[in-house]
């Protein structure tokens, strides 16, 4: 949903979304409160890289401090060196953010409010639109009917 | 798509239409919503998405 669309006169006019007056006033900045820590909490934390200290080798200084002319190193498991080590590198660990009950409540509510407002939710019954069977030849016919996007196979 | 209740033949039903996913009611999250073009929601999760936010 584009994030600069003003809130526009209401054009949804549907009974089945009266309820969803009072989240009128509600922020915006809980969706996106919402949205960080429902993806913060999808980070799995299970990847791990190698400092200089756990890749294997390196023990031996390459050459000597001085008299070669060359810059002085001490372990070719140097970060800057190619096949050396990762800094800054991630390790692995998790930890979870939480959002309080009723600001979850609030979040999806405005969001249904922000999606009605903008006549993005369609609604649609099997039933109703004489499809008993429910398959994938009516479930195109359900979506297309429901005045929803063009499916092309 | 946001259904009410979690049937396996609606969901097989939608699985090989592209850019669709089909949620249940009692578990759909600002997430979804957030991310879709366009939201389709059965009549009959209407309830539960009310008794969610009340």
């Amino acid at each position: 949903m584009p994030v600069n669309q003003t809130e526009k006169k209401q054009v949804n006019t549907d009974n089945n979304f009266k309820y969803l007056e009072k989240y009128k006033e509600v922020n915006d900045d809980l969706i996106s409160q919402y949205l960080y820590v429902y993806q913060r909490n999808q980070y799995q934390g299970t990847s791990k890289v190698k400092t200089r200290s756990e890749v294997s080798g390196g023990g031996a200084k390459p050459w000597k401090q001085k008299g070669t002319g060359r810059a002085r190193v001490g372990s070719n498991r140097s970060p800057i060196w190619v096949g050396g080590g990762v800094i800054h590198g991630p390790i692995p660990g998790k930890s979870y953010k939480k959002l309080n009950r009723e600001m979850e409540k609030a979040a999806l509510g405005r969001i249904l409010y922000l999606r009605s407002s903008y006549g993005q939710i369609k609604m649609f019954d099997f039933e109703e639109s004489g499809k008993k069977s429910i398959s994938t030849k009516n479930a195109q016919k359900v979506i297309e009917g429901a005045g929803g996007f063009k499916i092309f196979w | 798509m946001v259904i009410h209740k979690n049937d396996n033949v609606i969901f097989k039903s939608f699985r090989n239409i592209r850019n669709t996913k089909v949620s249940e009611a009692s578990g759909v999250n600002v997430f979804e919503l957030a991310k879709a073009d366009e939201v389709f929601i059965e009549k009959g999760a209407v309830e539960i998405i009310k008794q969610r936010l009340n």
